[in-house]
């Protein structure tokens, strides 16, 4: 007993945390067994085993090559796009200003219900899909790398001028290393923002997709399905979410905490 | 190597955000001697940095001007170099990357000789076996070191300090205040060197020259040699002539000090 | 560097008539800038309909106004405002509810926060809102279902910074709280509620931004009435006005949130300046 206790005292957080998943698990397993329906409610047993027959009679992956086309060039884009536009908003006073209402309107405006307008501006096919991916992902994107710029002080635009370094390098000296934190904010929230707009572009005349086979399932009153994708949908976020902490662990060992977002 | 700044005349006045106007800098003369130590001493808000700033380039003056080996100053150039007050440190370079700041556009150097550059002056300020420390992981001190280093590495003929010990404890400024004399060595490099304080024994242990600086507009009340040979041990502040000059500058300064205060 | 705004004193001797023009500009740069961005929009946008001049295509401003005031004479279209407005309330104040009870449990307590933060944090990264056809099923196609998809979708960022807030206050202010010997109750009070409202404020605007997009997705799944169901009615009829009446109606809702969170803000933290 008291080796089990100090083995618990050393290992607490893991322990902690493998025990916490179990207890939604068991809950998980409780609620279904209560409903006893599947009409209603699927286990998580249930759910692995469905999600593994997707993908062992392959049908599936057609859903999930649509999908993942339609978010890696659609996040893809907005990415890049929403970088750039922030750099720009940060770095000139003119564009800022000018600008700013517009920001705040982008802000508030759920960019997800533009997504019909899209639909009947590029008609139903995988261009619009993407686009809607791109309207809906880009916004956290611009906006935290607009507040990184700015939240990279003055005074070290003033170190740079004091050794005399060209104006240009100053964006990848300074400016574009000291607002990465930001930027990678950005990145992280427009991934499950991209996640519903493939969902919501879908919705529209989609022939394949997760998003559309989630429809269906709905349609069809397919609980299995419907939690399959919809597990699939979310792992997909935390996978992504992962790979972009990877990656700044990588390009930025210089921080010492992570920030909260 | 040996510059020569000439101040003529120099007034500074700015615009506050409500309109209100505020005359920082009233026509403030001087002539700075290569190989010479020289401290700005005087309380908040008399212009001391503003000048100091001026000198540098980074402000225009209002009035008067500012030469540098005859011709005016209008903008920071590679033969001056500013030691900062808060270190603004890059948090994402190490210390090497941090010190190569200034000499990466110095198109007449090679990798290697910048790289050579480094480590001496990392040598020199005692940051030797911390290269590859990023800034988070320094002390205060050692911050304010890599920071020197910094403004060294350019090997400038002005250097210019804006309170640099400001942000250290007690004990560190008393050994920085001692190091530095050895990591500038002004008089046999022929540099000039702009200590901005508060701190008037530190203006005095590091000087050969003092300018008392008045409350705002800021003009020279004084400018006091110090006699004392270079390089001091901290012993100097014991001795008796040491504790007259500090207290000759006291009683000059106490009364903007007061100003200040009041303000 | 910081510590005087540096404007240097220069040029006002010219009195010209364009120098007055300049000062009165850099005067209120940011007030003009802001009207001609404004005006330049609407601008662009009318501009963009004449250019097209297609209503099932694309629809100006001009247009957008006309059909909001043919739309406020049918009652359906408020049913639809209130529809949604119900959801919005009744799902963004239980997640307010819910995001601060577990916020704080995590945050007071050690063991709790190691069980479930890897959970919430996991959680926080994906999408809840494709979780919208579960609770049509769940709970029907009425009120219910949006209100669980919008609690689901906003309460995160809540938990989140209602977490991060009360730590970071405990963190500084344990001490003191220490030193002067005060109780529990009065540490809540007059230390970890004050101190984390700025992080709690910053959760519910993320979390209230978050609502008003799920709305939208949430009615798309299903419903019987609502701002996202009479878009999507629209779209299905190619009515692009009535498309756009009800994604201003949105946006509408979103400023208006925003702006009166911004302004709880300024008014539980007024010791904070705030960002221009």
């Amino acid at each position: 007993m008291e080796v089990l206790l100090n083995v618990y005292q050393q290992q607490r957080k893991w322990m902690n945390a493998i025990l916490g998943i179990a207890i939604v698990t068991v809950f998980w397993m409780f609620a279904n067994w209560q409903v006893d329906s599947e009409l209603f409610f699927v286990g998580p047993w249930r759910v692995v085993t469905y999600t593994y027959g997707l993908f062992a009679s392959g049908e599936i992956l057609d859903d999930l090559r649509i999908s993942g086309i339609e978010f890696f060039w659609g996040y893809g884009v907005a990415a890049v796009a929403g970088i750039g536009f922030g750099m720009v908003f940060g770095i000139s006073r003119i564009f800022r200003e000018f600008f700013d209402p517009w920001l705040s309107a982008i802000y508030a405006t759920p960019s997800v219900a533009l997504a019909p307008l899209i639909i009947i501006w590029f008609g139903v096919d995988l261009t619009a899909k993407i686009v809607i991916v791109l309207i809906t992902a880009v916004v956290p994107i611009v906006l935290n790398t607009y507040t990184g710029v700015l939240s990279v002080g003055k005074e070290f635009q003033t170190l740079a001028n004091s050794f005399c370094v060209p104006q240009r390098q100053v964006l990848y000296k300074i400016l574009i290393p000291g607002s990465l934190p930001y930027i990678v904010t950005g990145l992280r929230l427009g991934i499950s923002r991209g996640i519903v707009g493939v969902v919501v572009g879908e919705y529209f005349g989609a022939y394949a997709g997760l998003g559309y086979q989630l429809f269906k399932g709905l349609d069809t009153f397919n609980m299995p399905l419907m939690m399959s994708c919809a597990a699939m949908l979310a792992g997909t976020g935390v996978v992504f979410n992962q790979v972009i902490l990877v990656i700044e662990r990588r390009m930025a060992p210089w921080r010492d905490t992570q920030l909260q977002e | 190597m040996s510059s020569s700044i000439q101040v003529e005349q120099v007034h500074k006045t700015f615009m506050k955000p409500t309109g209100e106007t505020v005359h920082a800098v009233g026509g403030v003369d001087m002539d700075l001697r290569p190989g010479t130590f020289y401290s700005f001493v005087g309380p908040s808000g008399c212009g001391k940095t503003t000048l100091l700033h001026m000198i540098h380039g980074l402000l225009p003056t209002t009035r008067g001007r500012i030469l540098l080996d005859g011709e005016e100053v209008n903008g920071p150039t590679p033969n001056k170099a500013v030691v900062f007050q808060q270190a603004l440190l890059l948090p994402w370079r190490n210390v090497t990357d941090n010190i190569k700041f200034g000499i990466e556009n110095d198109r007449n150097m090679s990798a290697t000789e910048r790289l050579e550059i480094c480590d001496k002056y990392t040598q020199i300020v005692g940051l030797r076996g911390f290269e590859s420390h990023y800034p988070h992981e320094l002390s205060g001190g050692m911050q304010q070191r890599v920071n020197l280093a910094r403004a060294l590495a350019v090997n400038p003929e002005i250097l210019l300090m804006d309170e640099p010990f400001a942000s250290l404890d007690a004990q560190t400024r008393l050994l920085m205040q001692e190091e530095l004399q050895r990591m500038i060595d002004w008089k046999n490099s022929g540099k000039i060197v702009v200590f901005v304080t508060h701190d008037i024994e530190e203006a005095v242990f590091l000087s050969d020259v003092v300018f008392c600086f008045s409350f705002r507009p800021g003009t020279i009340m004084k400018e006091i040699k110090v006699p004392f040979p270079t390089p001091r041990t901290l012993r100097v502040k014991e001795e008796p002539e040491f504790l007259q000059i500090k207290h000759d500058i006291w009683e000059l300064l106490a009364d903007e000090a007061r100003k200040a205060m009041e303000e | 560097m910081s510590k005087i705004q540096e404007i240097p004193l220069e040029e006002s001797q010219d009195s010209s008539f364009v120098a007055s023009v300049k000062t009165v500009y850099n005067r209120h740069r940011i007030g003009i800038n802001f009207c001609l961005s404004v005006v330049l929009a609407l601008l662009t946008w009318e501009f963009i309909d004449f250019v097209f001049d297609d209503p099932d295509f694309f629809t100006g401003p001009v247009a957008v106004i006309i059909e909001f005031g043919v739309l406020i004479h049918e009652p359906r279209f408020w049913e639809n405002i209130r529809y949604s407005g119900t959801e919005l309330i009744y799902g963004f104040g239980l997640a307010m509810i819910l995001g601060v009870v577990i916020g704080a449990a995590v945050a007071f307590s050690r063991t709790l926060d190691e069980m479930f933060s890897p959970i919430l944090v996991g959680l926080y990264a994906t999408p809840r809102s494709v979780a919208a056809p579960l609770f049509i099923i769940w709970l029907g196609l009425g009120i219910a279902s949006k209100v669980g998809v919008i609690t689901l979708a906003s309460v995160f960022p809540v938990i989140i910074n209602t977490q991060a807030g009360i730590k970071n206050v405990q963190g500084e202010f344990r001490m003191l709280g220490r030193a002067f010997n005060i109780s529990f109750w009065s540490m809540l009070t007059k230390i970890i509620v004050p101190g984390s409202m700025p992080f709690l404020i910053a959760g519910l605007r993320l979390g209230y931004s978050r609502s008003v997009v799920t709305i939208m997705v949430a009615e798309l799944f299903g419903a019987e009435a609502g701002i996202g169901y009479m878009i999507d009615h629209a779209t299905q009829t190619f009515h692009v006005a009535e498309m756009m009446v009800g994604i201003s109606l949105l946006t509408i809702m979103g400023i208006a949130g925003n702006e009166i969170l911004k302004g709880v803000e300024r008014w539980a933290t007024p010791y904070r300046k705030t960002l221009v």
